[in-house]
């Protein structure tokens, strides 16, 4: 019984502690703003010089809030006439802020600004048939002033007569892309024309609490879509955020539910009394409370992600009160103060190694799993104290012998006795199997891991950066030098790498302001070139002639090309004037030093070979955030089995140490034989070692020692522990097979791990009691 | 209650007006031949004021249904050009991409004889007869009309006429005669579309 009305000294504690830590988390929580949703987000920082810091922060920027929207049939037409339908259709929504296309923008008005300077801005094919044939530029020009209705040619006879403008604009606009009316940014492949709307967010940031608003705009535009029968493809970071928001939201309530009602029936089953069920509620509630609040301090945001896997604290986190509470069907004599002298060591033992081994999902610079081993540090501990403070006064002796401790014991007393010698050759034999597989089996260390599985979206996303050739890779260079010209310089020669490597169809295509934007000695040598081949030679004068132009037009034309002699566009006016996307990939000038990004398509095409070739230019830097990322998680995979390893040699010691080489090993045991059993059936079933699995045999070796710990200090024939460490691996089994459901590839190995271990851990955990159990059972006194 | 009259009146004109350039076309379509593979010459006459003499330019044209049109300049100089039926720019096969989008949709319209598509761009007016027809077509968009007053196309059973009256007072005809239907196109046209693509 509870000892007094009186609110006694721990559960003054237990209140004031949790109204501190509720003050805490209403003074943080800051709603949808303190979640985060995104995949990037999930990834390491690497350490990297500001420069290319502040080239991902360009490129996240342009990216985060973005979407590509295209519109796909047969008939170039209906698919514009669609996108002005589709475009009115996202502008109702208010989600976006002003939708255009990427051509549309950049075709129009600004280009007046650059006409001047048609002397100077010269396309490279261009200066190629001026150094090796000047006259078929002539015969060019004369082919399109004789060609259909050869408007411009004849319109701008006086300043553009050899059309070299409209050529340089051509090169201008991305590739494969053209537009449709004059209006419409178009797509043409595989005989269907996709129509291109780009979006990006109404209030320049995606907010995350209106991701079922785009989802729900997404549903009605697709069914629009299917009922018009014309082709939607969209991607974009908000899309996959609303919609990785969605179904973290929905496995969040599926792991929580789940193990909710697993925890409710088997309190139910067990203890047919609400008062133990509240109890367990309680502590397992205060455990999470303790662990949002203190993830919410320590973290600017906390991921989703965190929180799904978060939802599996319910079905670990009531291990401890169960413990206490399987403690009270000791009888008619059980006192509050016995079961807490009885059942702490245990307690502490089995929170220490369990915190131990989530503490050491932090070594590795993943956000994700320090956030994973934050939330979950913190809510076991909130747990571990609500218990021990607050169930003593609440909790009564239990007379009844359930039917799951009956079930329990019947499986502990066949479970058969194995002799020492026999448990040390175990212990070996899992020792070197469990080595020989970590040495064996094919690891896998991919960034995908962390990324959800939309296939829909996944495959949308490919298809549209297959049919737009600026889609670019998540791998770029950076180029630096000393001003702008050398930078310009130090492109150029990286230039001559790429264009080999496109010619030898390894890269598909890649973005450099050089390619457009002639530096200030390369526009006087333009203009030098136009004037000794075409104009010096009087091949333009043929050209005139040819077509019986009027003396006085062609004099025009003439003194316009005298005076434009010394222009030159600098290179902030041409950024100004041509605008995105070309501007993004200008880093800009600090202390003499400047920088400008290329981007690449086909990246992961080329070969260790080409890559170096491309590092070793002056200036270029090339950044691999996938790759590095990469290399990361097989390094931090190395170290976490190492540290697996270690605390399999840690835990050895200190159990030889406390208990003798004997009772120590048979300990051991059981956290080796479970992690055996879990990498062996893993790897049969096909799955790839990665960091997360063998961050998640951290945790197994953990919740190992726990049931172990416990049949070594009550022995095998104690119904209470049986009972315990039963409904303990029951409701830990649920959480984590609910969260191997999980799309999230790293939840799901988590999740499927840890149900492996946790299930393994309970069959052997017997092992761990002493072979001498018979004397020490029902003998509390005997296990101190 | 005026106005309410007005309103009403307006939308039954231009109802009127769009069934009528609709009728128009659809009668029009029906007086063109339809067939998969056309050939014909032309001759096309530039009237510049830049120019001291209209600049006249000649040579045959094939078109393919699927394919589009493969325009052959032969004098004064050899020149070819590929338009594709709806490709929004122009592949020409011996210069630089020009953006002139609309000259390759209407070579496509006219000889498919399908001038819906030029509804868009275009507000169409125009006369048919039992065996003659003539269409006027005029920009919709400001942008186009800068540069384009006005086009005329006119045939029977086949387009005869072209002729496009520049905003800035110049105009260029094309004139199409010995018009054909072959079965198949040359081989070196077919190479040409081919190599387009």
């Amino acid at each position: 019984m509870s000892s007094n009305k009186r609110i006694s000294s721990s559960e003054f504690a237990w209140f004031a502690g949790v109204g501190i830590v509720l003050a805490l988390a209403a003074y943080k929580w800051d709603g949808s703003k303190s979640l985060d949703a995104d995949f990037l987000a999930l990834l390491p920082q690497t350490q990297h010089a500001p420069l290319v810091t502040a080239a991902a922060n360009r490129l996240a920027s342009a990216t985060q809030d973005r979407m590509v929207w295209l519109l796909g049939s047969e008939s170039a037409p209906i698919a514009a006439e669609h996108a002005t339908h589709l475009s009115q259709m996202l502008r109702d929504s208010g989600l976006f802020g002003p939708i255009h296309g990427e051509v549309a923008t950049a075709a129009v008005s600004p280009y007046a600004k650059l006409f001047p300077y048609r002397f100077q801005l010269v396309r490279s094919d261009t200066l190629n048939a001026l150094q090796t044939a000047p006259q078929s530029i002539i015969d060019s020009a004369l082919a399109n002033a004789l060609g259909p209705f050869a408007v411009y040619q004849t319109q701008q006879l006086a300043s553009d007569p050899l059309g070299l403008f409209p050529h340089y604009l051509a090169g201008l606009a991305p590739q494969g892309i053209d537009l449709f009316d004059g209006r419409t940014p178009m797509i043409h492949h595989g005989g269907f024309h996709y129509a291109l709307l780009v979006t990006t967010a109404a209030n320049g940031a995606f907010d995350l609490n209106r991701a079922e608003e785009l989802l729900a705009l997404m549903g009605r535009v697709r069914s629009w879509a299917a009922a018009q029968g014309v082709v939607l493809l969209a991607t974009g970071i908000p899309l996959f955020a609303a919609s990785n928001a969605e179904r973290a939201q929905f496995e969040l309530s599926t792991v929580g539910s789940g193990s909710m009602l697993g925890v409710i029936l088997l309190f139910v089953i067990t203890f047919r009394s609400l008062r133990p069920f509240l109890l367990a509620t309680v502590a397992i509630s205060t455990g999470l409370l303790v662990a949002v609040t203190v993830s919410i301090w320590l973290f600017e945001r906390v991921h989703l992600l965190t929180f799904v896997f978060g939802a599996t604290l319910i079905g670990v986190s009531d291990d401890y009160a169960l413990h206490y509470l399987c403690d009270a069907f000791r009888g008619p004599n059980w006192s509050a103060r016995d079961a807490t002298r009885r059942v702490l060591p245990g307690l502490a033992l089995g929170l220490m190694t369990t915190l131990a081994a989530y503490a050491s999902l932090g070594i590795a610079p993943f956000p994700a799993l320090r956030q994973i081993s934050v939330f979950c540090g913190a809510g076991l501990l909130g747990a571990w104290l609500t218990v021990l403070l607050l169930l003593p006064s609440h909790t009564v002796a239990l007379r009844s012998t359930p039917t799951l401790m009956r079930a329990g014991l019947w499986y502990t007393r066949r479970f058969p006795i194995v002799t020492d010698r026999w448990v040390f050759f175990g212990a070996a034999m899992a020792c070197s199997s469990l080595a020989a597989l970590f040495y064996w089996a094919e690891p896998s260390d991919d960034v995908r891991l962390l990324q959800s599985k939309t296939p829909q979206l996944t495959q949308e996303s490919a298809e549209i950066a297959s049919l737009i050739s600026t889609q670019r890779d998540s791998q770029y260079l950076i180029v630096e030098g000393d001003g702008v010209e050398s930078t310009l310089a130090a492109e150029n020669a990286l230039r001559t790498v790429l264009d080999r490597l496109v010619q030898e169809r390894k890269l598909h295509a890649y973005s450099a302001i050089s390619s457009a934007y002639p530096s200030r000695d390369e526009q006087a040598e333009h203009y030098r070139l136009l004037k000794t081949k075409l104009y010096d030679t009087g091949l333009i004068r043929t050209f005139f002639d040819t077509l019986h132009t009027r003396q006085n037009v062609s004099a025009e034309h003439l003194a316009e090309f005298d005076k434009a002699n010394d222009r030159v566009v600098s290179l902030d006016d041409w950024l100004g004037l041509v605008g995105e996307p070309w501007s993004q990939l200008w880093l800009g000038c600090t202390d003499g030093r400047c920088a400008s990004l290329v981007t690449l398509n086909g990246y992961s095409n080329l070969d260790s070979n080409d890559i170096a070739v491309l590092s070793t230019l002056r200036g270029v830097t090339v950044v691999d955030r996938v790759g590095e990322i990469s290399a990361m998680m097989a390094k931090y995979r190395v170290i976490a089995g190492q540290l697996l390893a270690g605390a399999y040699i840690f835990a050895a010691l200190m159990l030889c140490l406390r208990y003798g080489v004997r009772r120590g090993i048979r300990v051991l045991v059981v956290p080796i034989g479970a992690a055996l059993i879990t990498v062996a059936t893993l790897v049969a079933s096909g799955f790839a070692l990665n960091l997360f699995t063998v961050c998640a045999l951290l945790l197994v070796v953990g919740m190992a020692f726990d049931d172990a710990i416990f049949f070594a200090l009550h022995g095998r024939t104690s119904g209470p522990t049986a009972l315990a460490v039963l409904l303990s691996a029951t409701t830990t089994l649920i959480s984590f097979g609910l969260l191997s459901l999980s799309s999230t590839p790293v939840l799901r190995d988590f999740g499927i791990t840890l149900a492996l271990g946790v299930a393994s851990a309970y069959l052997l955990a017997p092992i761990a009691a002493a072979v001498s159990s018979n004397e020490a059972s029902h003998d509390p006194a005997s296990t101190a | 209650m005026t106005r309410w009259v007005l309103a009403v009146l307006v939308a039954s004109c231009t109802a009127l007006a769009s069934a009528d350039s609709d009728d128009l076309l659809r009668r029009t379509g029906n007086l063109l031949d339809k067939h998969a593979i056309t050939t014909g010459q032309f001759i096309q006459t530039a009237t510049v004021a830049a120019l001291n003499a209209p600049l006249i330019s000649g040579g045959v044209f094939y078109f393919d249904r699927d394919q589009g049109v493969s325009w052959h300049v032969d004098r004064p100089i050899s020149a070819r050009f590929i338009f594709r039926p709806t490709a929004t720019d122009t592949r020409v096969a011996s210069a630089p991409t020009m953006p002139m989008a609309w000259i390759g949709q209407m070579l496509n319209a006219v000889l498919a004889g399908d001038f819906t598509q030029l509804i868009r761009q275009f507000s169409i007016d125009g006369s048919v007869s039992t065996e003659h027809w003539a269409l006027s077509l005029t920009p919709k968009s400001a942008a186009f009309g800068r540069a384009i007053a006005k086009i005329e196309i006119e045939g029977a059973a086949a387009v005869s006429r072209i002729k496009v009256f520049e905003a800035n007072g110049d105009d260029v005809s094309i004139a199409f005669s010995v018009i054909e239907y072959p079965d198949s196109l040359p081989a070196d046209v077919e190479r040409e579309f081919e190599q387009a693509h």
